[in-house]
């Protein structure tokens, strides 16, 4: 028993200092008043200044997930299942480039690369695939969508690709040896047999998403923005805690709920292998 | 879909820089039981891999019925193969195992359920269709893995040892299970084992191959009784092997044959191969005894209905018709008294 507890002590208090202690402070901070009496203050008032970005906040990350398991079930998939392999060699090497560029270079270079006068609508007039009258920043929810896929793609796909080359060969073989294309092999063979990590390279997406700070304050100028970007400018403009940490106890409840689907999902598979 | 037969002209399979198969052709009826038979490792579920679509041969053709499949990606050629691990869908359930291949070709839901029904109730698996694939015994995922085959009626059913995984009692049953099917759905199946009992006990036809050749095909009687050569005798369990003397019955640089032919004897009977020797191990198997005689350089294999002591010296003989004779190339002579034998290549 004592030897058991002081091994797992210093994980215990490592979690309990460094994760615990200031997620209880914040939610409690964010219900706590001048006085020390019990609010719903700040959160009335993160929900009237900011609903707004909340509510945009949600969209932006449900539409770069999509786009993250779109793009990475390709790939992903490719690789796995792809004919040319001077391609699939290719695409490994070069999927995994953005992982090894910090958020804030990526929303820099995003914003010379998707503004009106941008490298990207540069190279469509000049190759002649664009008016020049039609051209427009994309430096709004479509840059952050665009951004945080980027970045993401290759965390996603690497995690993907590996549980897909791991999965029994000969169950895609059966299925294309019973009449199954590629695709259909994909859709139906390959993917459900992974969406457990497909889940958790979103799950951890999302996370990040709602962390990044440099990202949104490099994109976008105006309003509605990211949570992220609310709560530093609520911090350093105001350095009003309370309803940076009221803000804070969404970005909480959102990831909570994905991590509650991912927990739900774990422990069906846990009970499937037990039986 | 109908049966059909299935040729192979002159097919190389080179993978991974190695060359697997060399320039085999074969020629498989309509409607038969062919055993590809081999030891592991010599390129028989290659070979059926390359049917499938699964190895792109080097050179060669592959013809089903009248047209070339050589060069039709898998999902186009409508072989239907079982794979030596199953390879069952782990997502799915029995039924949905059973019925994917139907969903591919667009069949209805309603139909779908219902021929899946009747599969279960002729693979003896009534009931199962809602189970898990996980939760089934490798016997009854062998019957799953082979009703996802069969539900496709195709034209020619690929198995790649079906039995290999199973307990000894429940291959058996399955053998002979596996054979009526075939024969009652007349389906043209070519089967990979490495188990030359139970390539004798299933099929019309063997194709004997080893690193990468066709080395022998032949009825299993014409096979058992005439290995093409020295090799060919020993995987089939002809065990002796002894070099020819000018006084011997048949001609021939070596003279095989299988211990149960060779008994001892008081005197030297007529018509047979006779050598003497002492005994060395006399060992009980059951409804007799296996010597092992020492016979001047050579040590022969024998037989006897009662205990010999060892050290004593005796008399083995061998019937003339029980003998397999090989010229100094190892190759089977062809003047035998033994069944006609059709030897290819
Ligand atoms: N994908 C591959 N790449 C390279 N060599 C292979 C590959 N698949 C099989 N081989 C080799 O081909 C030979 C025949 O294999 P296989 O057809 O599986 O034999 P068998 O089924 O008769 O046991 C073996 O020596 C094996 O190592
Ligand atoms: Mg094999």
């Amino acid at each position: 028993m004592l030897p058991g507890l002081l091994l797992i002590a210093p994980a215990l208090l490592a979690i309990a200092l460094l994760y615990v202690v200031p997620l209880a402070r914040s939610v409690i901070f964010a219900f706590v008043d001048e006085g020390g009496g019990l609010t719903t203050a700040h959160l009335r008032t993160a929900v009237e200044l900011y609903g707004r970005d909340v509510v945009f906040t949600v969209l932006v990350a449900l539409a770069s997930l999509i786009l993250i398991s779109v793009v990475s079930i390709a790939i992903a998939g490719y690789l796995t299942l792809g004919a040319t392999p001077w391609a699939v060699t290719a695409l490994r090497w070069l999927y995994r480039w953005p992982l090894f560029i910090p958020f804030i270079v990526a929303g820099q270079t995003a914003r010379s690369f998707l503004a009106r006068n941008g490298l990207m609508n540069g190279l469509l007039i000049d190759s002649g695939l664009m008016d020049p009258a039609m051209a427009q920043s994309l430096l709004d929810w479509r840059g952050l969508v665009l951004t945080f896929a980027w970045k993401q793609v290759p965390f996603v796909t690497l995690l993907l690709a590996g549980a897909m080359a791991s999965i029994d060969r000969s169950t895609i073989e059966a299925a294309r040896n019973m009449g199954a294309g590629r695709f259909r092999c994909l859709i139906e063979i390959v993917l459900p047999q992974v969406r457990g990590t497909l889940l958790v390279g979103l799950i951890l997406s999302l996370v990040t998403i709602m962390s990044v700070l440099s990202v949104p304050m490099m994109i976008i100028a105006g309003n509605p923005t990211m949570m992220t970007s609310m709560m530093a400018h609520r911090v350093t403009y105001y350095g009003d805690y309370a309803v940076a940490n009221a803000l804070g106890l969404f970005s909480y409840l959102i990831t909570a709920v994905a991590a509650y689907a991912y927990l739900r999902m774990t422990l069906t598979q846990h009970t499937e292998g037990a039986r | 879909m109908g049966v059909e037969a299935l040729a192979l002209h002159g097919l190389s399979i080179r993978l991974g820089g190695a060359q697997i198969l060399h320039d085999v052709t074969l020629n498989v009826p309509a409607g038969s039981f062919t055993c590809l038979l081999g030891p592991s490792g010599c390129g028989k579920t290659t070979l059926l891999r390359s049917i499938a679509g699964f190895a792109p041969p080097a050179s060669g053709d592959i013809r089903l019925g009248a047209r070339s499949i050589a060069d039709l990606p898998p999902e186009k050629r409508g072989t239907a193969m079982v794979f030596q691990s199953y390879a069952l869908w782990p997502h799915m359930t029995v039924a949905g195992n059973l019925t994917y291949p139907l969903k591919l070709r667009g069949i209805v839901r309603a139909e779908r359920d219902a021929r899946a029904e009747a599969l279960l109730d002729i693979l003896g698996l009534s009931g199962f269709g809602a189970r898990k694939v996980g939760s089934l015994s490798g016997g009854q995922r062998q019957r799953v893995a082979l009703g996802r085959a069969l539900i496709i009626d195709p034209p020619i059913l690929l198995l790649d040892e079906p039995l290999s995984n199973l307990d000894a009692a429940i291959r058996r049953n399955l053998r002979g299970e596996l054979r009526r099917l075939q024969q009652r759905l007349g389906i043209t199946t070519i089967m990979v084992t490495h188990d030359q009992e139970e390539a004798l006990a299933m099929a019309d036809t063997i194709v004997l191959m080893r690193a990468g050749r066709v080395v022998q095909v032949a009825a299993p009687q014409d096979l058992y009784a005439r290995p093409a050569d020295l090799d060919a005798g020993r995987f089939l369990g002809v065990d002796n092997m002894l070099a020819g003397r000018p006084d011997d019955p048949v001609a021939a640089a070596t003279l095989g044959f299988r211990s149960m032919d060779a008994r001892i004897h008081a005197t030297a009977p007529q018509d047979a191969l006779v050598r003497h020797g002492t005994v060395l191990d006399c060992a009980y198997t059951g409804g007799g005894y296996h010597l092992q005689l020492q016979s001047g350089a050579e040590v022969i294999s024998a037989v006897s209905g009662v205990p010999v002591t060892p050290g004593s010296q005796v008399c083995v003989a061998v019937p003339t018709a029980s003998l397999m004779a090989f010229g100094a190339d190892q190759m089977l002579l062809p003047n035998g008294s033994p069944p006609i034998a059709e030897t290819v290549q």
